[in-house]
């Protein structure tokens, strides 16, 4: 349950889509979330938020993040998906495939742009989940 | 049952995202609420991207490649647009030379643009528009040459530094020689008397037959005589930069 706090920085994430920048950071968010747990919820939820702040059609973000979690979730019994060898190489195809459904156009540099940020992004989420996981653990034991 | 799990909850979440976007309209009042409290940080972040954005231009987005593309054509078309408007004002100042000049008034012309110059002067008038081999081509009212050969849609000019050219000429004393070209770059004035009178400066203008009279052509630089030579003759300086024309005036017969 912990691990929902990591729809702060999310928000955050969402704002700053929605203002400042064009990389989906969310989307990259959503995808290391889904890598390190199935959680569809925060995906939805996280949709949600992007497209409030993105003054998007409501649900359109969230139809999209809860498929990405699927996808990865279904591949994940065939590959190690926190490896980052195969989660950058999928961040870029899925980013890739984000962008069009945005912008109606393949653009790949901006998808390769997506997936070194997803570097960053991901470290920071696995980093996050851990901990959340490792003092729930600590309780646990106590 | 765990991959059943997830797939059940994933249909009903994609279900409900769905419902969101079906019912879009409807949802609209409930996102008014919200939009409210997110709207001045919006606007804050909005604003700080743009004095951002003056500073340093970083983006990823297609907008912002299509907005870039926008302005390149933009100011293509305003660079076109640009020297669309110096050819007519060009052109505009050759009409209006053209009434000034002391011509007689039953002159009809056929403006013609320049195409191009290597010996001859090609212009983008034809024989569908009326030109003759044999038409004379002046500039204001300086000569600039007759034509030589037309197509339907173009004619050539021979210039009075050709050596085709054979112009009968007179200077303003009234001092008459034949204008003869000179390998494509000289004009000279040729078969004058060597007791006529030359002078540097002289003013040099076509005397008629083949060609209208008292158009102007060059003037006197250079007077060349031996006394041994029955005549004598005289290097023409061109009024006209034959290489900077761009409009000329095709008389029609």
């Amino acid at each position: 349950m912990k691990s929902y706090f990591l729809l702060l920085p999310v928000f955050f994430f969402a704002l700053l889509e929605g203002t400042i920048i064009t990389i989906p950071l969310t989307f990259l968010t959503v995808l290391a979330w889904a890598a390190w747990e199935e959680n569809f919820f925060g995906a939805f939820i996280c949709g949600l938020f992007l497209d409030l702040l993105k003054g998007n059609p409501l649900g359109t973000s969230s139809l999209i993040f809860l498929l990405a979690t699927l996808t990865i979730f279904l591949y994940k019994r065939k590959f190690k998906a926190t490896n980052f060898a195969y989660f950058l190489p999928f961040t870029f195809l899925a980013s890739l495939l984000y962008i069009y459904l945005g912008n109606r156009a393949f653009l790949p540099r901006e998808a390769f742009l997506s997936s070194l940020l997803a570097f960053p992004v991901a470290s920071f989420v696995f980093w996050f989940l851990e901990k959340v996981k490792s003092e729930g653990q600590l309780k646990l034991k106590v | 049952m765990v991959m059943s799990n997830a797939i059940t909850k994933f249909l009903i979440l994609a279900v409900i995202s769905l419902l969101f976007v079906g019912l879009g309209r409807w949802m609209g009042k409930y996102v008014g609420p919200f939009e409210i409290l997110t709207m001045p940080i919006k606007k804050d972040m909005y604003l700080f991207r743009q004095n951002l954005t003056q500073k340093f231009s970083f983006s990823t987005g297609k907008k912002d490649e299509n907005l870039k593309k926008e302005l390149e054509t933009v100011k293509r078309e305003n660079e076109v647009l640009k020297a669309k408007i110096a050819v007519l004002e060009e052109e505009n100042a050759n009409f209006r030379r053209l009434l000034q000049a002391p011509l007689p008034p039953s002159w009809q012309f056929i403006p013609a643009n320049v195409l191009g110059l290597s010996r001859y002067l090609t212009v983008d008038k034809g024989e569908e528009d009326g030109v003759k081999v044999g038409n004379v081509v002046i500039s204001e009212n300086i000569l600039v040459g007759k034509i030589f050969s037309v197509t339907p849609k173009t004619a050539k000019v021979v210039l009075p530094q050709d050596s085709e050219a054979k112009i009968p000429a007179a200077t303003q004393n009234g001092v008459r020689g034949i204008l003869t070209g000179q390998f494509g770059t000289k004009i000279f004035l040729e078969n004058v008397l060597q007791k006529e009178t030359l002078n540097d400066g002289d003013r040099v203008e076509t005397m008629g037959e083949d060609y209208p009279q008292g158009l102007l052509i060059g003037k006197v630089t250079r007077v060349i005589f031996d006394e041994r030579e029955p005549y004598k003759k005289a290097e023409i300086t061109p009024l006209l930069d034959y290489n900077k024309l761009t409009t000329v005036f095709i008389k029609k017969d």
